[in-house]
């Protein structure tokens, strides 16, 4: 470049590297093994607020924050003894004026040929606006977590209090059923009849409502729903819940379509369960003029257990939500139950490698459990 | 779990007699590898790290038993009973030094000799007594530990490259030197600097050599001679070495004077 006229002629000062070193935007320090300072950068200086004179020979460890002092003689002085080197270390100088500077130290390490410790080089970065940074991210960090602690806490008791519940409730309620059992032979008059009749259909559907919020607990407190498998013949199960439905609901028809031949790999009780909160959300929620229809078939590899009913049909924003827990129709609040009993049923149907759907529109709402079934010739 | 693998116990030497050697904090086993060749011919080394810090098992640190030395003082008699040793001259750096003479005090039928490599009975001024620090330089150490996860993990990284010119360090230095979970540092630091050990020292039985830095910011030469003269059984050797680890910055000067003391 010297040969352009035009250039200014600064290689002198370009490649002086004392000149490069003093007026870096960075700091460097050179100390002796024993870690006292020999020469340090105007950078640095100007950072600290000291003169040279002031610090030639002084402990480099001196220019440390205190937090900072006790981290270099325990951890870093030992890595560059072992190691050689250290990079990126956040630390803090003590400034002259007492403040202090947010810093990144990289540092390493000189031997000689006989591996004897020359001198000791550092680095020293500016980290003000990066610690700043990483406060902020901390802070964030310890904020989230906290809310995430609390929000599990308040989950955890919450369905720890729902299991209690449930399972305190059973207890009353057995002694109410065994009781109005007794009080059906000695009722003699309608009246009479017709009093305990109602408190055993309400003490059946208060049965219900208590396990289906118990196996809430069960799925949500971690352990899930627990199968026990076995090859069964399905037609008598359905039946059975068909027909103490048909009781409870003495006034409603329900009829039953039933195609299957083989057994099923199934837990019978939890497929008990699923059809019968079907049947009785379909005799709640359905028109009471027309029946509910039970289909049961093997269709492909699938066995198929669908319950349809006619009436209104379910909204469309209520469907998306229909199998989550809680949920129920916001437009009739007197309807009974908690909006579990879907949510039950589909996790039924999930156990078992299955689904539960449900199509809903002017002409009845059916809902549609699927399984997969092995069927061995 | 296993107490060997717990804290990766390595046994080394063709001696007979125990040498156990205890790093402090911030560091683990490697420290004392430019120590133990000098006494492997004569000696049985047992190297261990403590749980939370080097190849020790992470899986092993439960807060509530690492709490205060109580709990890092019974994996050093776990290891003792578990290998069958007696006699034992136990090396122990810093924090660890302490550690050795809450084992001493617990077990006494296990050791002989103490060593305390830069120890301190506490770290912390209070009255008459000099620490070193005072509270809030400790609290600030505690706080820039607290918001330094630069300092841990991070100096993690270039131990992974190559080593160029301290080959003879080995390969297996590289990835696991100091290596330190940041939660647990800053439990490891607040028990370290926190602990108040000046009670036990008096009552301590077993004959010990302290070894002190003549320029140690951490252990002072006050607490040096503080300890000296509380442990009726003890002999003091100032060091010429600085700063807070001899056994890497000198390990000449410091094996021969514990050669000279054994």
């Amino acid at each position: 470049m010297s040969s352009d006229p035009k250039e200014p002629n600064n290689s002198g000062l370009e490649n002086n590297f004392e000149d490069f070193l003093e007026h870096s935007l960075s700091g460097y320090i050179s100390t002796n093994p024993r870690g006292e300072i020999i020469r340090i950068n105007s950078k640095l200086l100007e950072w600290l607020g000291y003169n040279k004179e002031d610090l030639i020979g002084k402990r480099m460890t001196g220019l440390l924050a205190m937090g900072s002092r006790i981290f270099y003689e325990t951890h870093l002085s030992p890595l560059l003894k072992l190691h050689g080197s250290f990079e990126e270390v956040a630390a803090e100088l003590l400034l002259k004026d007492g403040s202090k500077l947010h810093i990144l130290l990289n540092g390493y390490i000189r031997n000689d040929e006989n591996n004897k410790p020359l001198f000791i080089r550092l680095n020293v970065y500016k980290a003000t606006e990066r610690k700043v940074y990483e406060e902020n991210l901390r802070h964030a960090v310890i904020d989230a977590e906290k809310t995430l602690l609390k929000e599990r806490e308040m989950a955890t008791l919450r369905e720890q209090f729902i299991a209690v519940l449930g399972h305190d409730l059973r207890n009353p309620l057995g002694a109410i059923k065994s009781g109005a059992s007794l009080l059906t032979r000695s009722a003699s008059s309608d009246r009479d009849k017709s009093i305990v009749g109602m408190i055993k259909k309400s003490s059946l559907r208060m049965e219900e409502l208590i396990a289906n919020v118990m196996d809430f607990a069960r799925v949500r407190l971690g352990g899930g729903l627990s199968l026990d498998l076995k090859d069964v013949f399905i037609e008598p199960i359905i039946l059975h819940v068909i027909e103490e439905l048909r009781i409870t609901f003495p006034e409603r028809i329900v009829t039953v379509d039933f195609e299957v031949k083989k057994t099923i790999n199934c837990d019978a009780d939890r497929i008990s369960q699923l059809l019968s909160n079907l049947v009785a959300n379909a005799l709640t929620h359905g028109s009471p003029n027309e029946p509910v229809k039970v289909i049961a078939r093997i269709a492909l590899n699938y066995f198929e257990l669908i319950v349809s009913n006619g009436g209104k049909p379910i909204p469309e924003d209520a469907l998306e939500t229909l199998f989550e827990p809680f949920t129920r129709e916001a437009s009739s609040p007197s309807q009974q139950g908690l909006g579990l009993g879907l949510y039950i049923a589909a996790q039924i149907a999930n156990a078992h490698g299955g689904n539960l759907a449900v199509t809903s529109n002017t002409t009845g709402t059916s809902f549609i459990f699927r399984m997969p079934v092995y069927i061995i010739d | 779990m296993d107490v060997i693998s717990r804290n990766n116990v390595v046994i080394k030497g063709s001696g007979t007699s125990p040498m156990m050697f205890a790093h402090g904090f911030g560091c683990d086993q490697n420290m004392w590898r430019f120590i133990t060749p000098a006494f492997e011919d004569s000696y049985q080394i047992i190297l261990f790290d403590h749980v939370g810090a080097g190849k020790s098992d992470l899986k092993a640190y439960h807060p509530a038993k690492y709490k205060d030395l109580d709990g890092y003082t019974q994996d050093i008699i776990e290891i003792a009973e578990k290998l069958n040793l007696e006699d034992i001259i136990f090396i122990g750096h810093s924090v660890s030094a302490m550690m050795g003479i809450l084992s001493a005090e617990k077990a006494p039928h296990l050791f002989k000799t103490l060593i305390l490599v830069s120890p301190s009975a506490s770290y912390i001024n209070d009255g008459d007594y000099t620490g070193g620090f005072s509270k809030s330089e400790i609290d600030e150490l505690l706080e820039s530990l607290n918001t330094n996860h630069m300092g841990w993990s991070m100096t993690m990284a270039p131990l992974i490259m190559a080593n160029p010119g301290r080959s003879e360090l080995g390969e297996e230095l590289t990835d696991s030197f100091c290596r330190t979970d940041p939660a647990i540092a800053q439990q490891f630091a607040r028990v370290t600097f926190l602990t108040d050990s000046r009670s036990v020292l008096s009552t301590c039985t077993i004959p010990a050599l302290i070894l002190q830095c003549s320029d140690d910011i951490i252990a002072p030469i006050e607490v040096g001679e503080y300890i000296h003269e509380k442990m009726d059984q003890s002999k003091l050797v100032i060091l010429e070495a600085t700063g807070h680890c001899p056994h890497l910055s000198a390990p000449e000067e410091t094996i021969s004077a514990i050669k000279a003391y054994l």
